[in-house]
C-alpha cells in the first residue's frame, strides 16, 4: 500500500514537472544531442540528405596542425575570457566596497551597470570610434600630449588587448551588483565586534569582508569566465571576423563562421564540444578552489 | 537515405514544427490568394531608396503578389542567408553573390530556373554573366551585376604631384603614391597616396585576383583544384601588397581609403565599376576630380582583370516559387519604352553600370552613356578581357585564407613569402578536401 502510495505520488510529480521537461526536452536535449551528431558530419546546415557521416574527420582536423583552433584562436579566447574577468572583477571589487560606504548608493550602482543593460553592438561601435587612429577620442587625447597615434585595432600587438579591455569595462556593472548584494548580506555586528577588538579597515576587509563575500566571488568569476569563453558579438562589432589576420579571432566567432560563413556545420560543432570541454574543466577547477578555500555551496 | 539520418531529420522536424508552427506567414501559397515574397539583396542605404520604387511598382500593378525588400550590409549577405535558412524564415528571392554558388549549391539553397527562364538567360546575356548565373551547368537566376574591376584615382591630387596620367605599371603606381603622400609632423596620414580598401575578405581579395589577372592568371587553376599563387602573377601580386602597408609599406595601414577617397583624401585606390555611381552620389562636385583608368599591370603591357557576378535566385524552400520567378521575369525582362528593362535602368541609374542585358545594351540610353561616360565605357570594355572571379564550393574559405595571411602580412606578423607560401598550402589543401 505504502508503495503504492509513493508511485502514485511520483507519477503526480512527474505530471507536473512534465511541461518543464518538455521544454527542456525540445529547447536543450535535442539541440544538444542533435550538435553532438552533427560534429561527426559533413554538413551545409539545411538538406538532411546531404549530410555524411565523416566520424572524428572533423576533431582531427581542429587539432591538426594546420588548424589555427588552438593558436592562436583558443589561445585568443582564454586571453579574452580570464582579462575581461580580472578587469572586472578586480575593478567591481574595489568598487562595490567603496559605494557601500557612499551616500547615494543606488545611483553609484545603476551608473556602473547601464553598461551592462546597453547592447553589445552599441557598445562596441563606440569603442570603434573611440579607438579610432585618425579621429578618434582616445587617439585625440594621445596626440594632443605629443604622442604618436596608436594603432588600438590594426596593430595585432594591441587588437586583443583593446578588445578585452572593452569586455572587462562592460563586465563591471554587473559583478557590482552581485558584490554589493553579497557585501550587504554581512551582518553589521561583525564589523561593530571587530572595531571593538580594534580591528582596522585593511583587516576587517581581509578578515570578515573578503571570506563571506566568497560564495557572491565563486558566483561572479564562474559566470564571468563562462561569458567570456562563449562570448563573440564584441569581438565581431569590433573586429569584424576576428582580425587583422587571425589576432582577435575567438571560439565563438569562428564557429559562426565557420557554420554561416562556411557551411561547415560538422566542424563548427566539433569547435563547440571543445569549448565545451574546455569550459567545464575550467569550471570544475574554480570549484575545487574554492572548496579548499571553505566554500561548499552558492 | 539512411535510417540514421531519417530517424535524425524527424526528430528535428518534429521539434522545429513545435516551435515555429506560430511562426507561419498563413500566405496560401501558389493557390491563387494574396502572397508576400521577400527579397533578400544588398542593396541598402541609396541603392535600397533607388530599387524600392521599381518594387512599388510591381506591387501596384500585382496586389496579389506583393515583394517586400530586406535590405542586409553584403559582408553579412551570406551569413544572414544561412541564419534564415536554418531558421526556417526563408526569403523567397535572393540577390547572390556568385563566389557563393558552390557553397549554396552543396545546401540546395537555389532552385533550378524553370525552362523558359533557363532559355531566356542562355540566349539574352554575354557567356561571362550566364556562367556566373550556372551552378553546375544550370542556371539558377537571372544575371544583375557584371562588375570589372579598374583603378581609381584622383586627378587634382595626381596634378599636385606633377602627374598628368595615371599610371600603366606597379613600379609607377608605387613611385607616383610616394610623391602623392603627405603626414603631419606625428606621423599621421593626410593624404594617402595609393591604399587598399579594407574590412572583409571580398575588399582585400578581389583587388588581389584582378591584380593577379592583370599580371596574367588567375588565382585558381581552371579545374578549381589547386592554387596558382607560387607562380610568377602571384609572387609578383603579393610583392606588391608586402608594400603598401607594414613596416615596409608606403603608407600606413590606419588609414581608412574608403572614406578617404570619398573624402578627396587619397590619390590611387582598386575597385569594380559600380564604385563610380556611390562615388558620384557621396562627392558630388568634388567627383570632377574622380578618374578611371585599366589596370595596371607589372609591366606597362596589356593585361587583364577580373570580374565578379551577382545573380537574382529562387529559394528552393519557398513555397511562392511560381510567384517569385513571375516577379523576377519583370523585373528583368520587361522593358519600357525606352527599350530598357527595370533592372537595367537601375543598374545604369544607381551605378552607372552598364548592364549585360542584350535588349538593355542596345537601348538608346545605354549607348548614349556609353557615348558621353568614359568611366561606364571604360567598365564595359573591361570585360572583354576580363577573367571571371572562380566560385569552388569552398570559395569563402578560400578568401578568407588569403584576406587572413594577407593582413597578418600588412600587420607585420608574417613576411610576404609566408604570407604566399601559408595561402598557396592552406587554399591547396582546402581544395583537395572539397
Amino acid at each position: 500500500m505504502r508503495r503504492f502510495k509513493f508511485k502514485r505520488e511520483t507519477l503526480l510529480a512527474y505530471s507536473f514537472l512534465s511541461p518543464v521537461l518538455l521544454f527542456y526536452m525540445i529547447f536543450l536535449m535535442i539541440p544538444v544531442v542533435f550538435s553532438v551528431i552533427i560534429s561527426f558530419t559533413d554538413w551545409g546546415g539545411f538538406d538532411f540528405a546531404s549530410m555524411k557521416w565523416v566520424g572524428l574527420k572533423n576533431y582531427r582536423s581542429i587539432f591538426s596542425g594546420q588548424s589555427s583552433f588552438l593558436h592562436p584562436i583558443l589561445t585568443n579566447t582564454f586571453v579574452f575570457a580570464f582579462g575581461g574577468v580580472a578587469i572586472s572583477f578586480v575593478a567591481a571589487l574595489v568598487i562595490s566596497y567603496l559605494i557601500s560606504r557612499m551616500r547615494f548608493e543606488g545611483l553609484w550602482r545603476t551608473m556602473f551597470f547601464m553598461p551592462a543593460v546597453t547592447t553589445v553592438v552599441a557598445i562596441g561601435n563606440v569603442w570603434y570610434y573611440m579607438y579610432n587612429p585618425t579621429n578618434g577620442l582616445i587617439n585625440g587625447v594621445i596626440t594632443a600630449l605629443g604622442f604618436r597615434p596608436v594603432n588600438f585595432l590594426d596593430d595585432p600587438n594591441h587588437a586583443l588587448l583593446s578588445i578585452t579591455a572593452v569586455s572587462g569595462w562592460m563586465g563591471i556593472g554587473s559583478a557590482v551588483l552581485l558584490l554589493s548584494a553579497g557585501l550587504k548580506g554581512i551582518p553589521h555586528d561583525y564589523y561593530e565586534a571587530a572595531e571593538l577588538e580594534g580591528a582596522g579597515q585593511f583587516r576587517q576587509y581581509t578578515r570578515i569582508t573578503f571570506p563571506l563575500l566568497k560564495p557572491t566571488i565563486l558566483f561572479v568569476l564562474i559566470t564571468s569566465f563562462i561569458g567570456g569563453l562563449q562570448s563573440f558579438t564584441l569581438t565581431m562589432v569590433m573586429a569584424k571576423s576576428g582580425g587583422p589576420g587571425n589576432s582577435t579571432n575567438v571560439g565563438a566567432l569562428e564557429m559562426y563562421n565557420q557554420a554561416f560563413s562556411f557551411g561547415n556545420w560538422g566542424v563548427a560543432s566539433a569547435m563547440a564540444f571543445v569549448l565545451f570541454v574546455v569550459i567545464f574543466i575550467i569550471t570544475m577547477a574554480q570549484l575545487l578552489i574554492f572548496r579548499k578555500g571553505g566554500v561548499e555551496s552558492y | 537515405m539512411k535510417t540514421w539520418k531519417k530517424v535524425l531529420s524527424g526528430t528535428v522536424l518534429a521539434a522545429l514544427a513545435a516551435t515555429t508552427a506560430a511562426c507561419g506567414s498563413g500566405d496560401g501559397g501558389s493557390s491563387g490568394k494574396k502572397v508576400t515574397l521577400t527579397l533578400l539583396s544588398h542593396y541598402n542605404g541609396n541603392n535600397e531608396t533607388a530599387l524600392k520604387p521599381i518594387i512599388e511598382k510591381w506591387n501596384s500593378e500585382n496586389p496579389d503578389i506583393q515583394v517586400k525588400l530586406t535590405p542586409v550590409d553584403f559582408g553579412e549577405l551570406l551569413k544572414t542567408i544561412m541564419t534564415k535558412q536554418s531558421a526556417g524564415q526563408v526569403a523567397d528571392i535572393m540577390h547572390v553573390y556568385t563566389l557563393w554558388g558552390g557553397q549554396l549549391a552543396k545546401s540546395n539553397v537555389l532552385a533550378e530556373a524553370p525552362q523558359s527562364v533557363a532559355d531566356d538567360v542562355a540566349q539574352n546575356y554575354p557567356e561571362a554573366a550566364v556562367k556566373g548565373a550556372s551552378l553546375n551547368g544550370k542556371v539558377f537566376g537571372y544575371p544583375t551585376e557584371v562588375q570589372a574591376y579598374g583603378l581609381f584615382y584622383n586627378k587634382k591630387l595626381l596634378k599636385e604631384a606633377g602627374y598628368d596620367a595615371p599610371p600603366k605599371t606597379w613600379d609607377e603606381m608605387l613611385e607616383m603614391a610616394q610623391k602623392i603622400e603627405k603626414r603631419d609632423s606625428s606621423g599621421k596620414v593626410l593624404v594617402q597616396g595609393f591604399g587598399f580598401q579594407r574590412g572583409y575578405a571580398g575588399l582585400v581579395d578581389q583587388p588581389f585576383m584582378a591584380m593577379m589577372a592583370a599580371a596574367g592568371s588567375p588565382l585558381l587553376s581552371d579545374d578549381l583544384a589547386k592554387s596558382n599563387l607560387d607562380g610568377d602573377a602571384g609572387r609578383k601580386t603579393m610583392d606588391f601588397y608586402s608594400k603598401v602597408y607594414g613596416k615596409n609599406g608606403i603608407t600606413d595601414i590606419a588609414f581608412n581609403t574608403t572614406k578617404g577617397f570619398g573624402a578627396g583624401q587619397v590619390g590611387m585606390t582598386i575597385g569594380a565599376g559600380w564604385w563610380d555611381g556611390s562615388l558620384k552620389t557621396l562627392m558630388k562636385d568634388a567627383y570632377a576630380d574622380v578618374g578611371e583608368a585599366p589596370m595596371p599591370t607589372p609591366d606597362g603591357g596589356a593585361g587583364g582583370t577580373m570580374a565578379y557576378t551577382w545573380a537574382y535566385g529562387v529559394n528552393s524552400k519557398s513555397k511562392h516559387q511560381e510567384e517569385a520567378w513571375k516577379f523576377l521575369q519583370w523585373l528583368n525582362t520587361q522593358t519600357d519604352d525606352s527599350g530598357m528593362t527595370p533592372e537595367g535602368k537601375f543598374l545604369l541609374d544607381t551605378f552607372n553600370v552598364i548592364p549585360s542585358r542584350k535588349s538593355d545594351l542596345q537601348s538608346a540610353k545605354v549607348q548614349e552613356v556609353l557615348q558621353s561616360s568614359p568611366s561606364a565605357k571604360l567598365f564595359a570594355d573591361a570585360l572583354n578581357n576580363a577573367l571571371d572571379e572562380q566560385s569552388p564550393a569552398a570559395g569563402m574559405e578560400v578568401q578568407d585564407i588569403l584576406y587572413k595571411q594577407i593582413e597578418s602580412m600588412w600587420t607585420d606578423q608574417i613576411q610576404a613569402d609566408a604570407a604566399l607560401k601559408n595561402a598557396h598550402e592552406q587554399i591547396g589543401a582546402k581544395l583537395a578536401e572539397k
